[in-house]
């Protein structure tokens, strides 16, 4: 049997995982495939900031061996991957996507690179992303900007902009990328994929570069909800090293995925479309995907939102104040880069100011600004009340209805430096995906159409998000199947997964 | 509309250790003042009698037990350290506060 | 205005901020060991370093070791806690912040009875707060380096952080209060509160305030004090300091100092221009810190006999204010004292030798009560035997003595060199006619009227039992023979 490299690489996750199980397949000519490939596309697409094809193979020869020898396969063996830069993997460089931290290679596993290690899924390397994780289209990098396999001279979103793009060319299975304020649903849906951030503390933290520590999730970004599913289950759970992971048993989520749509309350905050900004093409396509739930069995409703058009703002105040500290510690001292010469203070000084990028610095210094003595009360303290009263306006709707339908973004992506000279009207493209990291809420993007090809623009990705309740992240496997069933979206393959 | 001069740029910048040209201390100053603006309507909120955000309480604070766990050794300590003496991580001479 | 002008006006007024390192086994908010003297960074982990990803997670042992304390001092005990973020950039600050406790501390209020040891003078000092922290790594100078030199070993262990309110109004004060302290973190085994080693250091706050007015001055800090001694005399030289500003008119600077110790002065490090602002906020890695009454009440079930209440039963025992005081100021000392198997009657007897005796012993050859040959039955035995007249005052040190050399039973010694007194009437009286009849001009001068040959005549029964004889029925008898009774 020889499938070429092409074939193996239209395969899910889930899908590769049985071949190999079953002998249909070795883990070794899938990774070869993905490395080729990689190879091949890398030069138009940049997703990737590093492959790795020793270590990916000798991996896969070990899973292949486990499966000769009969012992047991974990969920995902086999399976190549890959993650984004944020994520801690002994041995291989990681760099955050930023200058700070090129060339920094970690003594420890963090807990993500870990579990999807003991279930047996094969790292071919580090993705692409924004530095920091601040940014929504992968222009924020010392690196090559990030393209969308969609249109080459578009964004694929940010700030998990290489994740995504790197499971839509299919130069990876499947990937994990990590949302703080939409970064793992955003370039989700600019890039046609299944894109999941779990409830707060679902997943741990422990080995992921903290950007904002009380907002940031890990999370997959897969083919499809299935894949999804399985992902989410092999990274979730309990992590003694993270004092906010939560203690709570990981349902069976792919069990949940054949639950069906019937009698699901699907809630529409109507005064969301009426923003200013949200493309008519993707208000058409939500309407349209709304129209399918329906038929899927589901039941809409209206509900409110009344802290909506604040969430942007109590946003932006706490992730910035959260992440002025914690890249305190990039000083030049203990690891990573160091510019030498004049006293302690230069040191830190230009070593920060060399190894930062503009995004990086704007959001520490406003960050910086919101924490003073003087502006707390008024800043983070403020921000963090007007949280609490967006965390009660979704649990007051959720009185009402058993997800939140939105679509996840409200254009359909942008050509590269379109929008990096103004940083407000970035912070804006997440309108609709803040709410639920504020509320600490899962939701998922998942594809929901496409804009139609113009003179002025391509076809581009639209993708339809769905929020649920804490730890109800059955319901979006179950909703999110369903949906994904009655369309045909999600099948379609970007051209770049082509090259 | 607000404004943030180049010496109150100065001032964020020097507590986040951030060295800036002149040109970035008044780019910054007209980018935060633009950002502040916006916050702004924040205070439209009332937000009295509505206590600061905390995730649902877990039981137990996540409280662990005083057992020792895995150290590095200095080799693998100080592998990544920009410049070191021995086993100690050197850095510019300074004055004790 | 003289120094001692000023202070006629003006009235000293102080705080402390003591920290102290906490006994676990690992550090605060990690898995990480720690010990003291260790080779540089050789007790680090991923968390300790600061590195990328790495989250903290409190250490249970820690936290009870904090109850213990609050307890102990009765402060008010939060059953919600928040750990924050204290910001500042320093090259032994590996996260470029110090997980702390701001606002919403574990533990407020309370205080501790310090008594002056030279006067008996009581104070009852008043605590703001107790808090638990994260402590730094270590800088190095060294001397003619063109560089400085950091060691992370100590980033991450657990302190305890007690501010006192400004009730103290002397250096003396400040002393006594740290010793108090220190003992009562001792007794609580949680510390080995040293300050030499710096597991127990101490902040002062000084200010002058003018006498019969409730308004505070302008305070200063003085840091990094760690010696009793170097505590007492920096909070002089301040004190001095200060005086000398108001005495000439001048206003005090809200100000950080360093004392230097060769030169007996406060120095000015830092003025408030410069004062930090830490940019406090809750630690988002940490849920609130859960403080149940349950866990409280089985805390203060296995508390140890705390400093001031042995201090007491030793009063009530019958023992001075001072010996109280000496023994419970060291644990191991009083607890030597409590096995001493004797009736409360004869406390302060067994007291005296321990004190007096074996401790002036054991320090002449640098030695401590743990090592003693003298054990709690050897010093109950010498009590009883003397209480019982079994051998005189004299004889006992010998016996004491033998028994400090060779680890003996006094019971033995006493056999084996024929210690004991004798008390026997007919024998001493035999020996005292003896003596009478021996020294003619000196009985002959006696009865003439020189009673002061009384004593020759005791040394000389002494002389002839060995030093056995029971001083006090030698005299009852002498006094009959030589016709004065």
């Amino acid at each position: 049997m020889s499938d070429d490299v092409a074939t193996l690489r239209n395969l899910t996750a889930c899908e590769i995982a049985g071949k190999v199980a079953r002998g249909e397949c070795t883990a070794r000519a899938l990774a070869h495939a993905y490395l080729s490939f990689i190879e091949q596309s890398e030069p138009k697409l940049h997703a990737y900031l590093r492959w790795l094809p020793d270590s990916a193979l000798s991996q896969a020869d070990a899973i292949d061996r486990a499966r000769d020898a009969g012992a047991p396969l974990g969920p995902l063996a086999g399976v190549p991957m890959a993650l984004k830069d944020i994520f801690v993997t002994r041995g291989v460089e990681t760099t955050c996507g930023s200058r700070v931290l090129s060339g920094w290679v970690p003594p420890y596993q963090g807990t993500h690179a870990a579990r999807l290690e003991q279930a047996g899924a094969v790292l071919l390397g580090k993705l692409a992303m924004d530095e920091f994780a601040m940014g929504s289209s992968n222009e924020n990098t010392p690196f090559e900007a990030v393209r969308n396999p969609w249109a080459l001279d578009h964004v694929p979103g940010g700030s998990s902009g290489g994740s995504a793009a790197a499971v839509a060319a299919r130069s990876c299975a499947f990937s994990l990328g990590t949302d703080t304020g939409g970064s793992i649903r955003q370039p989700a849906s600019l890039c046609n994929v299944v894109g999941i951030k779990p409830t707060y503390g679902r997943v741990s933290r422990y080995g992921m570069i903290a950007f904002a520590s009380s907002l940031d999730q890990a999370g997959p970004i897969c083919q499809d909800v299935r894949d999804a599913a399985r992902v989410l289950a092999v990274i979730a759970g309990h992590d003694p090293l993270d004092a906010t992971s939560l203690d709570v048993p990981v349902p069976d989520y792919e069990a949940a995925c054949a639950r069906g749509c019937k009698g699901v309350r699907v809630g529409v905050h109507r005064a969301a479309m009426d923003l200013d900004g949200l493309d008519p093409e993707v208000r058409a396509a939500f309407e349209r995907s709304l129209e399918l739930l329906r038929d899927c069995g589901a039941s809409l409703c209206d509900v409110e939102l009344p802290h909506f058009s604040h969430a942007v703002a109590t946003y932006y105040v706490l992730c910035t104040a959260e992440a002025s500290s914690n890249l305190a510690r990039y000083d030049g001292v203990r690891y990573g880069l160091r510019v030498q010469g004049g006293n302690l203070l230069d040191m830190y000084e230009n070593t920060r100011a060399q190894g930062f990028g503009a995004e990086v610095k704007r959001r520490i210094m406003l960050g910086t600004f919101v924490l003073r003595k003087d502006s707390y009360q008024a800043y983070y303290g403020r921000a963090q009340r007007v949280r609490t009263l967006v965390a009660r306006d979704y649990e007051a709707a959720f009185a009402r209805c058993d997800v939140i339908a939105s679509p996840t973004s409200p254009v359909p992506g942008f050509r590269v430096g379109e929008r990096v000279d103004d940083p407000l009207a970035m912070y804006l493209s997440d309108v609709f995906t803040i709410g639920a990291n504020l509320a600490g809420l899962p939701a998922m993007s998942l594809p929901g159409g496409f804009s139609r090809a113009t003179h002025t623009r391509p076809r581009l990705p639209i993708g339809l998000q769905l929020c649920a309740p804490r730890l109800a992240e059955e319901t979006l496997f179950a909703v999110g199947r369903s949906y994904e069933a009655a369309t045909t979206w999600g099948q379609d393959i970007a051209p770049g997964a082509r090259i | 509309m607000s404004t943030v001069s180049s010496e109150e740029v100065q001032v964020l910048a020097r507590l986040a250790r951030l060295a800036l040209s002149p040109e970035q201390l008044e780019r910054f100053g007209l980018q935060l003042a633009r950002i502040l603006d916006y916050v702004a309507l924040l205070q439209q909120v009332d937000v009295d009698d509505v206590p600061e955000y905390l995730p649902p309480e877990q039981p137990g604070s996540a409280l662990r037990r005083d057992d020792i766990g895995p150290i590095l050794t200095s080799e693998m300590a100080l592998a990544a350290a920009p410049q070191k003496r021995g086993r100690l991580v050197v850095v510019p001479k300074f004055k004790e506060d | 205005m003289t120094v001692a002008n000023v202070l006629e006006r003006w009235e000293p007024v102080i705080g402390l901020e003591v920290h102290c390192q906490l006994k676990t086994a690992s550090k605060m908010f990690t898995a990480c060991g720690f010990t003291f003297g260790a080779d540089p960074n050789t007790l680090t982990d991923p968390y300790t370093l600061g590195l990328p990803g790495t989250l903290p997670v409190p250490n249970r042992t820690a936290v009870m070791f904090a109850i213990r304390l609050a307890l102990a001092v009765n402060a008010q005990i939060h059953t919600h806690s928040r750990f924050a973020r204290k910001h500042y950039f320093y090259p032994d600050l590996p996260k470029g912040y110090q997980i702390s406790q701001s606002d919403a501390p574990y533990a407020t209020g309370g205080g501790l009875e310090v008594v002056l040891p030279r006067t008996g003078e009581r104070t009852f000092v008043r605590l703001v707060r107790v808090h638990l922290e994260e402590d730094a790594g270590k800088n190095l100078h060294l001397l003619g380096d063109e560089v400085s030199l950091v060691d992370f070993n100590r980033a991450g262990v657990p302190l305890i952080e007690i501010v006192s309110e400004p009730d103290i109004r002397s250096a003396e004060q400040a002393g006594a209060y740290v010793r108090e302290l220190r003992t009562l973190i001792r007794y609580l085994g949680i510390s080995d509160a040293n300050m030499e080693e710096g597991t127990l250091r101490c902040d002062a706050n000084v200010s002058l305030r003018a006498r019969g007015t409730e308004v505070l001055g302008t305070r200063c800090e003085i840091k990094n004090l760690n010696s009793f001694k170097f505590l007492e005399q920096a909070i002089l030289a301040e004190i001095r300091r200060q005086a000398d500003i108001l005495g000439s008119g001048g206003n005090i600077v809200q100000s950080t100092l360093s004392y230097d110790t060769a030169k007996d002065v406060t120095r000015v490090m830092r003025s408030k221009e410069e004062a930090a602002d830490y940019r406090y906020f809750p630690e988002p890695d940490l849920p609130p810190l859960v403080i149940e009454t349950e866990w409280i009440d089985a805390i203060r079930d296995e508390l140890p006999e705390l400093p001031a209440a042995r201090r007491q039963r030793y009063r009530e025992l019958g023992l001075s204010s001072y010996d109280a005081g000496v023994l419970t100021a060291d644990q191991e000392l009083a607890e030597f004292f409590d096995a001493i198997d004797v009736e409360d009657v004869h406390a302060k007897k067994a007291c005296n030798w321990l004190t007096v005796e074996l401790l002036g012993r054991l320090h002449a050859d640098e030695r401590t009560i743990r090592d003693s040959p003298v054990k709690p039955p050897h010093v109950a035995e010498i009590v009883m035997l003397i209480e019982q007249g079994k051998i005189s005052g004299r004889n006992a040190k010998d016996v004491f003595d033998a028994c400090y050399r060779e680890g003996l039973a006094p019971r033995e010694i006493v056999e084996r060199e024929g210690y004991t007194q004798v008390s026997d009437t007919s024998v001493l009286e035999s020996v005292i006619a003896d003596v009478l009849r021996e020294h003619p001009v000196q009985f002959a001068q006696y009865r003439a009227g020189k009673h002061a040959l009384k004593g020759f005549f005791v040394g000389h029964v002494m002389k002839r039992t060995n030093g056995q004889a029971n001083a006090q029925l030698v005299q009852q008898l002498l006094d009959t023979a030589l016709g004065t009774s």
